[in-house]
């Protein structure tokens, strides 16, 4: 299975997004630890998100995960 | 008691009495409580439920009086703007209107993202000018938030998660995460 993600060490948040994950059709609802982001359509889960990840997420996993990237656009 | 502070306590409460105490200061201290008397005026008028101001409002009254006597002209008419003059009665240069005095802000003037909320709102195709010209216009219908941030609004489809102040920074919004709610 193929993730993608970030973690914000400015705003301690881990975002994590999993295969299927369509960002036009994503909703949300807040769990205990943060987000959970699932396809209206199926029910499926194909994102995460942390608050308080350091609390909440290993160190190597934070370690893992690249920066948030910031683009320019063109 | 230092004399230089002695001399200035003797002018602030004895101004109603003329300049005569202001003229002996030094040329460095102010003349008069200029300062105080702009704080003090600047305070909202407020009155009793049978319309009689109330201790802030003597106050205040008080103070015109004390400004009216260093030829500072104050009207306190409540059907009326009031202003405070710096000149002469009959000029009509240099007014203030009190009713509108400087204020602090008490909503947020400008936003920041967190490099999560940032990228998040790209990737989720939310507007950012939308997102950040409703923390800033509809701050004021906003819900207290436990969780990731201090304040949450809701905005079209989205949940906007946001700090306000942003540290010790009165003037900016920082915004922490969104979502598109179900």
């Amino acid at each position: 299975m193929r993730i993608d993600g970030h973690y914000d060490p400015d705003a301690d948040i881990a975002w994590l997004r999993f295969e299927d994950y369509d960002p036009a059709t994503v909703v949300a609802e807040e769990v205990e630890t943060g987000l959970r982001e699932f396809d209206p359509a199926t029910g499926l889960v194909v994102g995460l998100e942390y608050w308080q990840a350091s609390k909440r997420l290993p160190r190597d996993l934070l370690a893992m995960l690249p920066p948030p990237k910031i683009s320019t656009a063109a | 008691m230092p004399a230089a502070k002695g001399e200035q306590l003797n002018a602030a409460t004895s101004a109603a009495k003329g300049t005569q105490a202001a003229e002996k200061l030094p040329a460095r201290l102010p003349t008069h409580s200029h300062t105080a008397r702009q704080i003090e005026l600047t305070r909202p008028i407020t009155t009793t439920k049978d319309g009689a101001p109330n201790a802030r409002g003597a106050a205040l009254e008080t103070g015109a009086a004390r400004a009216n006597s260093e030829e500072t002209h104050f009207s306190v008419s409540r059907a009326t703007p009031r202003r405070v003059s710096s000149r002469a009665p009959g000029s009509h240069a240099g007014s203030i209107d009190v009713r509108h005095p400087v204020s602090m802000p008490t909503g947020p003037q400008r936003v920041r993202w967190t490099d999560h909320a940032y990228v998040k709102a790209n990737v989720l195709g939310a507007a950012r000018e939308d997102v950040e010209r409703a923390v800033i216009d509809r701050h004021p219908a906003r819900q207290t938030n436990t969780g990731a941030a201090q304040w949450r609004l809701l905005s079209g489809p989205w949940i906007i998660l946001y700090d306000h102040p942003d540290g010790d920074d009165q003037t900016t919004a920082r915004i922490v995460t969104l979502w598109r709610r179900r």
